[in-house]
């Protein structure tokens, strides 16, 4: 299973920490919150290398999931206000239910945008910093 | 803190591998990283040059922190001493009670 996850993860760190890693997860007391950690490192790695690669920022990315998540927010509201018994009620109608889904996406997006599990930006501002 | 500082506060120490790190930063933060964690920042840290790669040691590899790694922990540092100062300092001049 652990070789599974790992497998994932992006060729040069794999080659570099697997059998290190492996064998720390065979020993963990808590093998599946580590394997969760693992894989949440591995889709940071993956979000960073794409990235990379991309015009758009980060900042670009986030900006737009709490757009999404607020235009989802604002569609929750307004079929709330169509409801007899407004919130609690949602969740229940073909037409109203599907409002949640741009708020957890667009959240979910902000999330990982926001993450700093993956990003070197913090380790990159005293790169070149002098010591006084 | 982030991990990446926590390895560094580690390496201070001397050069250790990912096992021997992950056990001190819990002994003296008291937060246990997972090894996704440990060894992704570790990973940022050698591209950074903050940190480098020893010879393998049975099976093993240790890493030793670079100049610039301690400069980065200096910096860090210093800037968090600032905080906690400035934290006592505001605690002091408002009491606990008087902030209701």
């Amino acid at each position: 299973m652990n070789r599974i996850v790992i497998r994932f993860a992006p060729k040069t760190w794999r080659d570099r920490y697997e059998a290190e890693v492996l064998e720390m997860l065979s020993q963990s007391p808590h093998p599946l919150l580590d394997r969760f950690d693992l894989l949440m490192t591995i889709l940071a790695m993956r979000v960073d290398e794409r990235m990379k690669n991309m015009w758009v920022s980060r900042r670009m990315i986030g900006s737009f999931g709490f757009v999404l998540a607020l235009t989802g927010l604002a569609a929750m509201w307004f079929a709330a206000g169509h409801l007899t018994t407004g919130w609690a009620e949602l969740p229940f109608h073909w037409w109203s239910a599907p409002t949640v889904i741009p708020v957890i996406f667009g959240l979910g997006v902000v999330g990982l945008a926001a993450t700093r599990r993956g990003s070197t930006s913090t380790i990159a501002t005293h790169k070149g910093e002098k010591a006084t | 803190m982030s991990p990446a500082l926590l390895i560094l506060l580690s390496l201070l120490e001397g050069p250790r591998h990912g096992y021997a790190i992950a056990a001190d930063i819990e002994a003296f933060a008291g937060k246990r990283l997972g090894p996704g964690t440990l060894y992704g920042a570790i990973g940022r840290l050698v591209d950074a040059g903050f940190v480098i790669e020893l010879p393998e040691v049975e099976r093993r590899k240790p890493f030793q922190i670079t100049e610039l790694g301690q400069r980065h922990v200096q910096v860090e540092t210093r800037s968090m001493a600032a905080i906690v100062r400035t934290a006592k300092a505001r605690r002091v001049e408002r009491p606990v009670a008087d902030q209701t």
